[in-house]
């Protein structure tokens, strides 16, 4: 049994397919939905957290179908929305109390130790009497995974855990996910920063408009690339560029290539530079990012919908 | 079932307590209005006081019941509701918790009336009239909190809930000749 499990899960929006026949298979491990906004994420999440009936489809969760079983599938897993909700007139501890007897704990002294707990790994302790007003962004965040881990879900999903979060936050954050992760937790994130995904997933997908473009572990997904040899220069191009090296973009006086052996590479262009008398500042060279495998998948230039009612909104503020 | 009405309508309780504005704006307004009619304007007396204040408590049952609502749509706007409706509590005890709030809510601004109400004058009347007015007044307030909370269901159908679930409409259907009872039952009792 998979612990998450997707067969051409699909979402229809006022005629527009949102999420288009997705196949998933996620176990035991950190899996994160990377795409653009708009590509769907939080849709699929949704379906897979029973808010949203698939239009066609089937998903499931722990081996719960979501449609035909949507309250096996809210017993084995937790979720952690987009957008933050933790109640600021409740303090810390109530916060978690409220999940705590939502997740049927009902022993008092087991929920006592429970919540105890979930606050002491979120690092919240000190402040579980404070209401949550008072409490910054980060510490929001972690009091939202608490919430989410008083009944130790065997799936948890997180649609953008570390957004508006500063370094150090974000690192503690996936610092727990991975712990949760090594206790044997399924964890299902969604989220647009490639450096985390690719130090902290396992597995990642990438979404493009509602379709899985590429899937495998970022090792997987970054070896099918070249290096990149990153030249700053005042002379544009070299007009006779040596053999298996491609041009990728001029901007601001950095010229951006792919090799498949860098160092060598790298030699070749600087020697091209040097015989055409060009000027280099600097020079370096490093391996493909997961970056660069979500560029070439999403394409340059690919944004949402422009969003005209919002844009008056943020130009009225002023 | 039970157990996450509780939990919820704790939850709601606590946070209006927590806030002192809410609290006496809601406490303190009809209350403030009361004595406005009853007692401020010119060429009332005592047996006006009597008359209206009846009224005034089934008015701020209905006020309370049907603004109610709006803390379910606070609640979704804000993102609670799509965390509460993805926890393994059945989705039907997100809305009798409400309901319980919001007549629990109702029931304090009319106590609040009603102790006012004496205050002022009006003619004390036997333990078992009270009784009897803040019973009905409570079938009354879980009635219009249905209502209200139906409405903020249905005003805008993203919440993905089946609105009026088959327990709430019975409520509805059985409390409605009650609440036409209310001042006669009242009056009957006094006299
Ligand atoms: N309730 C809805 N009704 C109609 N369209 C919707 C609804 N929810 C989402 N959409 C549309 O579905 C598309 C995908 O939205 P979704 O929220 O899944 O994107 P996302 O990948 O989570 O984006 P982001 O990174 O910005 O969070 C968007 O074009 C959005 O406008
Ligand atoms: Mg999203």
């Amino acid at each position: 049994m998979n612990a998450i499990e997707t067969n051409g899960l699909t979402k229809v929006y006022e005629g527009s397919a949102v999420v288009k026949g997705l196949d998933l298979r996620v176990n035991g491990e950190i899996y994160g939905l990377l795409g653009p906004n708009g590509s769907g994420k939080t849709t699929t999440v949704n379906m897979l957290t029973t808010l949203v009936r698939p239009t066609s489809g089937t998903a499931s969760v722990c081996g719960h179908d979501v449609t035909k079983d949507s309250a096996g599938v809210r017993r084995s897993m937790s979720y952690v929305p987009q957008d933050m909700a933790v109640d600021i007139r409740l303090t810390g501890w109530e916060n978690v109390e409220l999940f705590a007897k939502l997740y049927g704990i009902k022993d008092k002294t087991e929920r006592r130790e429970r919540i105890e707990y979930v606050l002491d790994i979120m690092n919240l302790t000190d402040r579980a009497g404070d209401m949550t007003k008072k409490y910054s962004g980060g510490m929001r965040r972690r009091l939202e995974l608490a919430q989410a881990l008083v009944h130790r879900p065997e799936v948890l999903f997180l649609d953008e855990p570390t957004v508006g979060l500063d370094v150090t936050s974000r690192r503690s954050i996936w610092e727990y996910i991975t712990k949760l992760r090594g206790s044997g937790m399924t964890i299902f994130v969604t989220t647009h920063q490639m450096d985390e995904a690719e130090r902290y997933c396992d597995r990642v997908g990438i979404l493009k408009k509602g379709v899985l473009l590429n899937e495998g572990t970022p090792g997987e997904l970054t070896s099918g690339l070249e290096d990149v040899v990153i030249v700053r220069t005042d002379s544009g191009l070299p007009r006779n560029l040596p053999d298996g090296v491609t041009p990728v973009k001029l901007e601001n006086g950095e010229a951006v290539f792919s090799a498949s052996d860098g160092a060598d590479s790298l030699d070749a262009i600087l020697d091209s530079y040097k015989a055409e008398g060009g000027k280099v500042f600097s020079a370096s060279v490093r391996g493909p990012t997961l970056e660069d495998v979500y560029m070439q998948a999403i394409g340059p230039g690919e944004e949402a919908p422009f969003d005209e009612d919002r844009f008056r909104n943020m130009m009225r503020r002023r | 079932m039970i157990y996450g009405v509780l939990a919820y309508a704790q939850r709601d309780l606590r946070r209006w307590i927590r806030s002192p504005m809410n609290v006496i704006s809601t406490l303190v307004m009809p209350a403030a209005w009361l004595i406005f009619m009853g007692v401020v304007l010119p060429g009332t007396d005592k047996g006006y006081l009597d008359f209206i204040t009846p009224g005034v408590l089934v008015m701020t049952m209905l006020n309370a019941g049907l603004f109610g609502g709006s803390s379910l749509m606070f609640d979704k706007v804000l993102g609670y509701l799509d965390k509460f409706l993805a926890a393994p509590t059945p989705r039907e005890s997100i809305l009798a918790g409400k309901i319980i709030f919001i007549t629990v809510r109702g029931l304090l601004q009319a106590l609040v009336i009603q102790i006012i109400a004496i205050l002022v004058g009006a003619t004390v009347l036997s333990l078992w009239a009270y009784i009897a007015t803040f019973a009905i007044l409570a079938l009354f307030g879980v009635f219009v909190a249905s209502f209200g909370t139906t409405i903020a269901c249905t005003w805008e159908s993203m919440i993905p809930m089946r609105p009026p679930s088959p327990s709430c409409r019975c409520l509805c259907i059985w409390h409605l000749p009650l609440c036409c009872a209310t001042n006669r039952c009242r009056r009957s009792f006094s006299t």
